[in-house]
């Protein structure tokens, strides 16, 4: 089965089988996404099936009859908004969203397991993950997502320019413990 | 810091970046069986084709059923009736007028006294008297007020759950209680607990929006005298979990008949030639009478029932209530046996006797405009039905009902008794 034909079935008929090869296919897409907001991989993994779920409830608005090379990144865009406004919800209502002033953050940095040449992905999680939920999310939907500080104030509530504020931060403490592990990393070598 | 610091620190954001964007997780073995699982209540197209098809061969099977049952035989007046020769009956079975006594202007009167319309208000007078009482209707109040009305449940509910999907951000939201306790905690079972709630809310969001229920039905059925057939849609909202209010709209057929001897009608009697000749007695006198046999009536009506159900148990339910019948053509046939015999007089008028007779009999049926049902008032019927509804799937169900329809309003005060019962079919999804 093909994507076109996975979409077209999804479309019209609903049927299991397209839904599978959907799911299995972006089931990585959508948890690299949903990993970005949220550290928990229990966590992690159910937005991914509400994400799921609400793709196949609202399949009608997706639109498939496009060129068949650009179905691909259309349906990705489409899918990791949902994905992204899923896991937003999910912060939001968590409502551990860190204070204005994020004081005391590199209480505690991890030490990296690699070094910056050879970088991991996990590793990269796990610097996100020192920032505060808030500026970790703005981090990413500015930066990866490729949302504008306009769009980003309006999911979250806040103003364009604290949103613009955060990512500074954000930014700012990421060097700080990209520095702080490097130098962990290194202190450990020359021992 | 110098510049190629800088640019440093600026590429390894860069370089961030990129290598989350190229990040997919890997999938995790079984998650789309345990979602699967878990969602087993997604729509599916194909659970949706099967139901509009269910629907169309319902409304085909309903459609092509009034063709063939609904619409009364037509009679053709005009048609010659068809004749029957009987035996030859004893001069004795039949006792014959007093012709031979009476002048022509005595027959001229006889006859005009002996109409047909005083002759089939004379029939129908007993048959009026037969129709059953109305305390015999049920005591409708009395069995709605048996049905228990519980207070339709209070379905627990997080604040807006997965019924209010849509792209926008409208995923389900927690409570911060929930929430805070949720990121304190990875355990599992705790997780798992909270999860099955989840799935539970999600269930009774499902359920709020099944209250409604649409069906379709047959309901071939009998009268006393005549097979019925109906069918239509059908709609019920779920009061509560065990009462239910059910209405729709339905295509019916009532047919019913009074038979039996009801009225005799004289015709004057014709006197032979001879008569005339000898001026004495007549010789030969025929004669001919005309008996109303039987009043049939057939009706195809609109019905709009309001019924109320009550489940019993798992799948069996019963219902009570009234539907308003709108009477959208009728038709009433009379039907007549015509007795056609020649007597034959012999002697003189003290010692005249009859000589055996031949009968012809004739069976005719002549539609009548008298006596239609009043369109005018209310005309009904009482429904009581008890039933049993087998689940296809999740949704989809087919029942087996019985059921007796009493008249009511106008139908009730008719010559013909409209009381039918019958096996109701029907699908809902």
């Amino acid at each position: 089965m093909t994507l076109v034909e996975a979409l077209r079935e999804c479309a019209l008929k609903n049927s299991e089988r397209s839904k599978s090869f959907l799911y299995k296919k972006y089931y990585g897409y959508i948890m690299a996404i949903t990993l970005r907001y949220v550290k928990n991989e229990y966590d992690a993994e159910e937005l991914t099936n509400e994400s799921f779920i609400r793709v196949f409830k609202n399949f009608h608005n997706f639109n498939y009859q496009i060129e068949e090379e650009r179905l691909d990144k259309s349906f990705r865009a489409w899918i990791a908004r949902i994905a992204v406004n899923i896991s937003i919800d999910f912060l939001r209502a968590k409502k551990t969203m860190e204070s204005l002033d994020a004081i005391n953050e590199l209480d505690s940095i991890s030490p990296l397991v690699a070094s910056n040449q050879t970088l991991e992905v996990e590793d990269i999680y796990k610097l996100l993950f020192e920032l505060p939920d808030i500026q970790r999310s703005i981090f990413n939907l500015f930066e990866i997502e490729g949302y504008s500080h306009e769009e980003i104030g309006s999911m979250l509530n806040i103003p364009d320019s604290t949103s613009r504020t955060y990512l500074t931060r954000a930014k700012q403490k990421l060097r700080k413990l990209y520095e702080s592990s490097q130098l962990t990393y290194n202190n450990s070598n020359h021992e | 810091m110098s510049k190629m610091g800088e640019e440093h620190k600026e590429d390894f954001i860069a370089d961030f970046v990129d290598k989350i964007k190229a990040y997919e997780a890997p999938y995790k073995a079984g998650a789309w069986e345990e979602f699967a699982r878990k969602n087993k209540s997604l729509p599916t197209r194909r659970v949706g084709n099967w139901k509009y098809w269910s629907a169309a061969a319902a409304a085909v099977f309903v459609a092509v059923a009034s063709y063939l049952l609904v619409m009364p035989p037509s009679i053709d007046p005009g048609k010659s009736p068809v004749l029957s020769r009987t035996k030859s009956l004893p001069s004795t079975a039949v006792k014959p007028l007093a012709l031979e006594r009476m002048d022509p202007s005595s027959l001229d009167s006889l006859s005009s006294s002996l109409t047909y319309n005083n002759l089939l208000a004379a029939a129908i007078a007993p048959v009026k008297a037969t129709i059953s009482p109305s305390s015999a209707i049920f005591q409708q109040e009395d069995l709605l007020a048996q049905l228990e009305d519980k207070p339709l449940g209070k379905l627990p509910m997080y604040e807006d759950e997965v019924m209010a999907i849509s792209l926008e951000n409208s995923l389900p939201t927690y409570s911060p209680e929930e929430s805070q306790k949720h990121a304190r905690t990875n355990n599992f079972r705790e997780y798992a607990a909270r999860l099955q709630g989840e799935e539970l809310n999600l269930t009774a969001a499902t359920a709020t929006r099944n209250k409604w229920e649409v069906g379709a039905f047959v309901a071939p059925g009998q009268t006393n005298s005549q097979v019925t057939m109906g069918g239509g849609l059908s709609v019920s909202f779920k009061l509560t979990d065990r009462v239910a209010l059910r209405s729709g709209v339905s295509l019916q057929n009532y047919g019913g008949k009074v038979a039996g001897q009801m009225a005799m009608e004289m015709q004057p009697a014709s006197v032979t030639q001879e008569m005339v000749v000898h001026d004495v007695y007549p010789i030969a006198v025929k004669t001919s009478s005309r008996k109303l046999n039987e009043v049939s009536s057939a009706l195809v009506t609109v019905d709009i029932p309001l019924d109320i159900q009550y489940k019993i148990s798992r799948g069996l339910y019963a219902s009570l209530g009234v539907s308003y019948a709108n009477i959208i053509s009728q038709n009433r046939t009379n039907t007549y046996l015509n007795s056609v015999g020649t007597e034959t007089f012999v002697g003189s008028a003290a010692n005249n006797r009859i000589e055996p007779r031949e009968l012809l009999q004739a069976r005719t049926s002549e539609r009548t405009n008298d006596n239609l049902e009043d369109t005018q008032g209310f005309s009904g019927f009482a429904n009581f039905s008890i039933g049993q509804k087998i689940p296809l799937g999740k949704k989809v169900s087919i029942a087996v009902e019985p059921y007796v329809k009493l008249p009511i309003g106008s139908l009730k005060n008719s010559t013909i008794n409209y009381s039918n019962g019958g096996i109701r079919l029907s699908t809902s999804f």
